[in-house]
């Protein structure tokens, strides 16, 4: 039985645009969960485009990097939406195009993995679409021994089998991966390299492509079929197909467990093509992102834009809608991405797209009681009782939800899509899981 | 400075826009054609009966509501629906001060003590027919020849009207006397919206399309009763009467799609709704062959909702459990 939703339209595979420097980037020192740099320039220093302003090292953060050529500004607090203050450095552009020299490594497949891993984290690589965590901490994550994998205790690890990118958003509305897709054009050396290196890191026996049904990329699959990798196609239209768990079940031929986390176990990592193409970027010429490509979705259209880290989002905002007041702005897509509450606010690394809808776009929760349509159950891509899941987490009966498999929702927001009573599930869910996690630890 | 804050909230951010009040009123779409039918069939007095037990039910909703300093909630027409599905399983004769009765005791009873339109454990519709059953049996049972019965074999003017499960539960030889076509087109003596299955069919198709119910407690129930029929008849020829004939005749296809589907008193789960209406299509033939003059389909279905705690423990496995324990 086909799950998940039907969403109405389709993000369009345009070149991305490229985006004029601003003036101004605010670039955080946290960029990715839990880790944050330390700045290494001091105010009025000058600083190219490419150059490293902040260092991880000491925290194994991946490093920070100057978006557009000037002055070191000022350092500055941020406020996040979950109410902490970030500090953020603030690089004032001369307009030159000042770029740090790029060093050409000539056979960048030669090194050790643990010396690639380490150029992956200088050249500041985040998995936006991975809770927004850096390449180097997915690998990690992913590779370190666990005791809890073995009866025994010992802490064993799980090998990476396989590596499965991603040519496509998760959120059909979102175009940012399908343009940068686009631009790989003819020429797979970059990806090729990227897959190579990633391979050599993880030692994963076999690589997979994910692929929209309606993409045209001949180059890509024509590099898929000499180098035996096996190419998937979904449907983004049939919303989440494009999700981590459905993108391993289709590579493991098997559901995953998606419980806790514990995807990352599946000896599936899936990456998106950006990523893998910044891997090639770092290893070939140690180039460090300093560029996103990003969608900017609005009711006026949809467009691809490739914009530094740092550039304002009202900058943004201006280009995905023209004169249009919005009521709500995301970071990400509609279907996944965060309400923010301010335009006054910088890109990241983990922005995949900034989504801005008026009031009458979008559709206020109610929280009327569930009435039991089963409208939820039929969608829901993990097979739950999203219905009886948000009661029992409404009513405060956490444990009982995750007896009822709570761990399992993936938070796609199926469920909160169709509710015809509008209730916030996702919300119950989160809410839920947050309350039964802190319970354990204060056990 | 003043800057403009944004509306803030967790994922999704777009909805499918499907509200309940639209829910509703596609169910009432859907069985205007019945209902029209009825009107046909029984003339309009069939419009007051529905009238009546429609303004029972909203004027009580409203007092309650009033009552209990709560919100309007007849706005969402659950109310009026209430009425309008109760007075479909009324005999078209019936006293007036029946429906309007009936209306009043479905949301007194069924719905308003348990809270708001979600809660109630059994479709407060039934809750009202059945305690109208109980009641007045002798209200009630006031049917009337439909004006195609001329057309309808047994026609015999003289003969008080019955409906045709009554009489093949006096004797049932008599089920051979019946067209299937003519149950089928609607053709036969019973309540004022169950007459027509051709109708109901073509409503609950409405239903199916436009995502208001779910295929499965529907599916479920007429393979439940088409089955159950058909092994009775196989067994007991003489005393049970074919599986089309019980598809056909009183308020299985009703039951079908508007009762069986209703949705706080059945499962949400896909097995567990399939199951929710084999079970009570079995039970609605053995209440036809074992006997109880009333109410067959409306006993089955609300026997059932006590069970629906139950039919939702049949959850499918989530995402990924299977291989765990592979």
């Amino acid at each position: 039985m086909r799950r998940g939703i039907k969403l109405p339209t389709r993000a369009p595979s345009g070149a991305a645009e490229k985006m004029v420097p601003p003036k101004q980037v605010v670039l955080l020192l946290r960029q990715e969960v839990g880790r944050s740099c330390k700045p290494v320039v001091k105010v009025g220093d000058a600083v190219k485009a490419g150059q490293q302003i902040a260092d991880g090292a000491e925290s194994g953060a991946a490093d920070l990097h100057a978006s557009i050529s000037g002055e070191v500004k000022a350092f500055t607090e941020v406020l996040l939406s979950d109410g902490t203050e970030e500090k953020a450095i603030v690089i004032e552009g001369d307009g030159g195009g000042g770029v740090q020299p790029a060093t050409k490594i000539s056979k960048p497949l030669s090194a050790e993995p643990a010396e690639l891993l380490e150029r992956i984290r200088q050249a500041g690589i985040i998995c936006a679409s991975r809770e927004a965590k850096s390449l180097c901490a997915v690998i990690d994550e992913a590779m370190s021994p666990r005791g809890y994998l073995n009866p025994t205790g010992e802490a064993i690890a799980k090998p990476i089998r396989h590596i499965a990118v991603r040519f496509c958003d998760t959120d059909p509305l979102v175009c940012s991966l399908r343009a940068v897709a686009g631009q790989i054009g003819k020429n797979t050396t970059a990806l090729k390299l990227g897959i190579d290196a990633l391979l050599k890191i993880t030692s994963a026996e076999e690589v997979h492509f994910a692929l929209d049904k309606t993409q045209e990329l001949a180059a890509v699959e024509k590099l898929a079929d000499e180098n035996d990798i096996a190419v998937h196609r979904f449907d983004a239209c049939q919303y989440p197909s494009f999700s981590d768990p459905l993108i391993a079940a289709a590579v493991l031929g098997k559901e995953p467990e998606v419980a806790y986390k514990r995807i990352h176990e599946s000896g599936v990592l899936v990456l998106d093509i950006d990523t893998v193409l910044e891997t090639a970027a770092a290893l070939k010429s140690g180039t460090p992102v300093t560029h996103k490509t990003i969608a900017a979705v609005s009711s006026t259209g949809i467009k691809a834009v490739t914009a530094p880290i740092g550039t304002s989002l009202e900058a943004i905002a201006e280009i995905a809608a023209q004169g249009l007041s919005p009521d709500k702005v995301i970071l990400g897509g509609p279907m996944q991405g965060m309400a923010h509450f301010t335009l006054d606010f910088p890109m990241s690394k983990s922005t995949t797209a900034l989504t801005l809808l008026r009031r009458e776009d979008h559709t206020k929760a109610q929280n009327d009681p569930c009435i039991c349509c089963g409208l939820c159950s039929e969608v829901c891509p993990t097979r739950l009782t999203p219905g009886m899941l948000s009661r029992l987490c409404e009513f405060k009966e956490f444990a009982q939800a995750e007896e009822a498999h709570l761990f399992s929702c993936i938070e796609c927001g199926c469920c909160a899509y169709v509710c015809p009573a509008g209730r916030s599930m996702v919300q119950f869910m989160v809410q839920g899981k947050s309350e039964r996690l802190a319970a354990r630890r204060s056990d | 400075m003043t800057e403009k804050r944004f509306i803030v909230s967790l994922s999704p951010h777009l909805r499918h826009g499907r509200t309940i009040r639209q829910m509703i009123l596609t169910t009432m779409i859907a069985l205007i054609p019945a209902v029209a039918w009825g009107v046909y069939q029984f003339g309009f007095r069939v419009l007051v009966v529905i009238i009546a037990a429609a303004l029972g039910a909203i004027i009580t909703e409203a007092t309650v509501n009033r009552v209990g300093d709560n919100p309007y909630t007849i706005k969402d027409f659950h109310a009026a629906l209430v009425g309008l599905v109760l007075a479909l399983l009324l005999p078209p004769a019936v006293p007036l001060w029946i429906p309007f009765l009936g209306g009043v005791l479905a949301i007194l009873v069924g719905k308003a003590p348990f809270g708001p339109l979600g809660s109630a454990p059994l479709a407060p519709a039934l809750v009202g027919v059945l305690i109208l059953a109980l009641s007045w049996p002798a209200e009630i049972d006031h049917y009337t020849q439909p004006r195609t019965a001329a057309e309808a074999v047994k026609a015999d003017d003289a003969a008080p009207a019955e409906p045709p499960l009554t009489a093949v539960y006096v004797d049932p030889s008599d089920a051979a006397d019946y067209c299937t076509s003519g149950l089928f087109l609607g053709n036969q003596v019973g309540a004022i919206g169950t007459i027509s299955p051709l109708l109901l069919l073509l409503g609950g198709l409405l239903l199916l399309w436009r995502k208001v119910i779910r295929w499965q407690a529907p599916v479920g129930f007429l393979i439940g009763v088409a089955v159950t029929a058909g092994i009775a008849h196989g067994i007991a020829p003489g005393s049970v009467a074919p599986a089309t004939f019980h598809l056909f005749t009183g308020a299985t296809m009703f039951g079908a799609f508007f009762l069986c589907s209703e949705w706080t008193s059945t499962p949400v789960t896909p097995w567990g709704m399939f199951l929710f209406g084999l079970f009570a299509g079995g039970v609605v033939i053995l209440f036809r062959v074992c006997g109880m003059p009333f109410g067959r389909v409306p006993w089955a279905i609300v026997l059932m909702s006590l069970a629906t705690p139950l039919f939702d423990r049949i959850a499918s496995t989530p995402f990924g459990k299977a291989a765990s324990h592979a």
